[in-house]
């Protein structure tokens, strides 16, 4: 990517490139790591706290405890984009509301929203997945693969 | 402010760590023997056999009289990545002292808990042998499911 | 009249009789809520899209232009108008209702002065007698566009700009009293090879240098001259490089006359990274704020240089780099005919 780049840039190209760098703003990467563990360790913690709470007070056992606890996550999520928080959350917490299933929820509900102008079939169903798609195409292609190694390392490997 | 925050930060690091250094004491697993209208000591051995294995900080356990046996340790924080080995090396040695019975061994937090009640309740003589029967037919199936 | 390569010189000093600027609900909080002529507390404008917000935006400003002027829409006889919309819908459906002869003009965030431009140029050439000026943007359209949907909780840059909500009108003529449009230049294309929809100041600092030092020379004009060169968002990265690039060609602004419409706008404390953006930013703080003081005797001449990136969503998906413009347009207090 960088060498093909690289040909196709004039030397006055790369000078104002160099110059651009000096005053771009960077990132600030380590305040992002830390917000984003804060926030992210947050809704994990809240998450552990659904979790206790449906198995101590409901007939859900640890292990089947986790449903109804992704989808409270899910709803809560879905609630806050709609409110129009989330991405404010999202803004300070960057990756730590990205990563958990609650930055999915974002960017199905967030995506719905947008396109509601545009009518609920060809709008909202046509553009529900516009983000979380790639997430699904590639997850799917990703378990596939994965699926077809093991098989044949059973059938022919002995495994 | 920020160094407020920092030092609240790094403490709550510290006490978070603090439980899992300090080892946790075994506590003794409650005997109920005669005081049970249901007999117990079937129970009452399994208990103690599962609780001598080192990951095991506290076990409850109750069973009944078609020999079945079903148990709940509690498993160090540590050693819960190894919960799979754990419960089959429990199993086998609850099973190598009664060949005949049937053993139910649960790591889960639920079964723990509703297995204390019924210890609970056992030794109060609140419950009846039907109930019982009931009772631990629901956690058999929470077990499978 | 042509003056230089690509300057032009309005002999016949075309004035701009009245404007009309209106803002949205993020605009309101901002440092130059005062200068707007209208301003909404929320960001459908009673639509039921933002895209007809963006319309209705486009409407009343031309139409608080045309009002204050005290003339009706048929008194005008062009409208040249522009956004950041596909196909500039909104100000298509503006010129619909309006019922004005229509040109839709597309510059990105340059629209304002190239609606300007032309506008100024026919007046005075005596093409028309009256003619408005518009540019409009509205943020979650743009968004929309441009970007992720609204409320997806993507993280921005600090290099990000935030598209202003917001419409200018402005309403040249042959006659009257106002601030005259002395000159305005028409710049070039120009891409230093940056790909990064998310630096857009960075993108366009070096078109905005070119267009500005074009300027001084083809009108061979002093660095002192203006009281005020305004960049049309550049934002913070965008207007120091600027700055650097122009000292570089030998021109050296006093200081604290060139600043940027982008970073007037808001307020310290409003989430917009590095500043505003969009077509409407400089069109109203141009036509609001700028001219406002302008008339109150603060600023006598002044220069707006606005930038546009010209992408679209598909050309950076496609890893295009993002090709720039700027057209510039002086501004003269009091002139014409008083």
């Amino acid at each position: 990517m960088s060498s093909s780049k690289g040909k196709n840039v004039t030397p006055a190209q790369q000078k104002y490139q160099m110059l651009q760098k000096k005053h771009e703003l960077k990132r600030p990467v380590v305040k992002n790591c830390f917000r984003a563990f804060l926030v992210g360790g947050f809704i994990c913690l809240i998450g552990q706290g659904l979790h206790v709470f449906y198995y101590t007070f409901f007939d859900f056992t640890q292990r089947t405890a986790g449903d109804p606890t992704v989808a409270t996550l899910i709803f809560i999520s879905v609630l806050l984009t709609g409110f129009g928080v989330y991405d404010r959350i999202a803004q300070f917490a960057g990756g730590g509301t990205a990563v958990p299933v609650t930055g999915f929820a974002n960017s199905v509900a967030s995506a719905a929203i947008e396109h509601r102008t545009e009518g609920y079939v060809l709008g909202v169903g046509g553009n529900i997945f516009k983000l979380a798609g790639s997430v699904i195409v590639f997850g799917t292609v990703a378990a596939f693969v994965i699926a077809l190694i093991k098989t044949i390392l059973i059938q022919w490997g002995g495994l | 402010m920020k160094g407020f925050i920092i030092g609240m930060v790094v403490l709550c690091l510290l006490a978070g760590c603090q439980n899992l250094t300090g080892a946790t004491p075994d506590v003794k697993p409650m005997q109920l023997q005669e005081n049970a209208i249901i007999n117990q000591d079937q129970a009452d051995e399994a208990k103690k056999i599962v609780l001598s294995m080192e990951e095991v900080v506290e076990i409850k356990g109750v069973s009944d009289n078609d020999d079945n046996i079903y148990l709940a340790p509690r498993v160090k924080h540590f050693d819960r990545f190894r919960l799979k080995e754990i419960r089959k090396t429990g199993f086998n040695s609850v099973k190598k002292r009664y060949p005949d019975a049937t053993v139910f061994l649960s790591t889960d937090q639920k079964i723990f808990m509703e297995l204390e009640k019924l210890e609970k309740e056992l030794k109060n003589r609140t419950i009846s042998e039907q109930r019982l029967k009931k009772e631990l037919k629901k956690l058999e199936d929470m077990m499978k499911g | 009249m042509l003056q230089g390569h690509q300057t032009w010189e309005f002999e016949n000093k075309p004035v701009i009789l009245s404007t009309g600027t209106v803002g949205g609900p993020f605009e309101a909080g901002g440092k130059l809520a005062d200068d707007f002529d209208l301003l909404h507390d929320d960001l459908w404008l009673g639509q039921d899209s933002y895209e007809k917000a963006q319309k209705v935006l486009v409407e009343e400003s031309v139409s608080r232009a045309i009002e204050k002027a005290q003339l009706r829409n048929e008194d005008i006889q062009f409208m040249f108008a522009g956004d950041l919309i596909n196909q500039i819908t909104p100000s298509s459906f503006a010129g619909r209702t309006l019922a004005i002869p229509y040109f839709g003009l597309f510059g990105a965030c340059s629209t304002s002065m190239e609606g300007l431009a032309l506008a100024s140029f026919i007046i005075n050439a005596k093409g028309a007698e009256r003619i408005i000026a518009a540019a409009s943007s509205h943020n979650a359209a743009t968004e929309k566009q441009f970007r992720y949907p609204t409320e997806y909780g993507g993280q921005k840059p600090p290099t990000a700009q935030w598209t202003v909500t917001a419409s200018g009108a402005a309403l040249v003529s042959t006659v009257g009293n106002g601030p005259v449009v002395t000159s305005a230049t028409i710049g070039k294309v120009i891409d230093m090879g940056l790909s990064d929809p998310f630096n857009m100041g960075g993108a366009m600092a070096p078109a905005a240098a070119d267009t500005i030092v074009s300027h001084f020379r083809d009108r061979d004009l002093p660095a002192d001259y203006y009281d005020l060169v305004a960049t049309g968002d550049l934002g913070k990265v965008g207007l120091p490089i600027a700055k650097e690039l122009i000292e570089e060609k030998g021109l050296k602004l006093p200081e604290d006359t060139f600043q940027d419409c982008g970073l007037m706008i808001y307020r310290e404390g409003q989430p917009v990274l590095a500043g505003g953006s969009g077509a409407g930013c400089s069109a109203s703080v141009t036509y609001g704020h700028l001219l406002n003081r302008m008339k109150k005797g603060e600023l006598k001449r002044i220069l707006i240089v606005a930038t546009g990136a010209l992408l679209s969503p598909m050309s950076f998906q496609q890893k295009e780099t993002i090709p720039c413009i700027a057209h510039a347009v002086s501004f003269e207090a009091g002139g014409g005919l008083q």
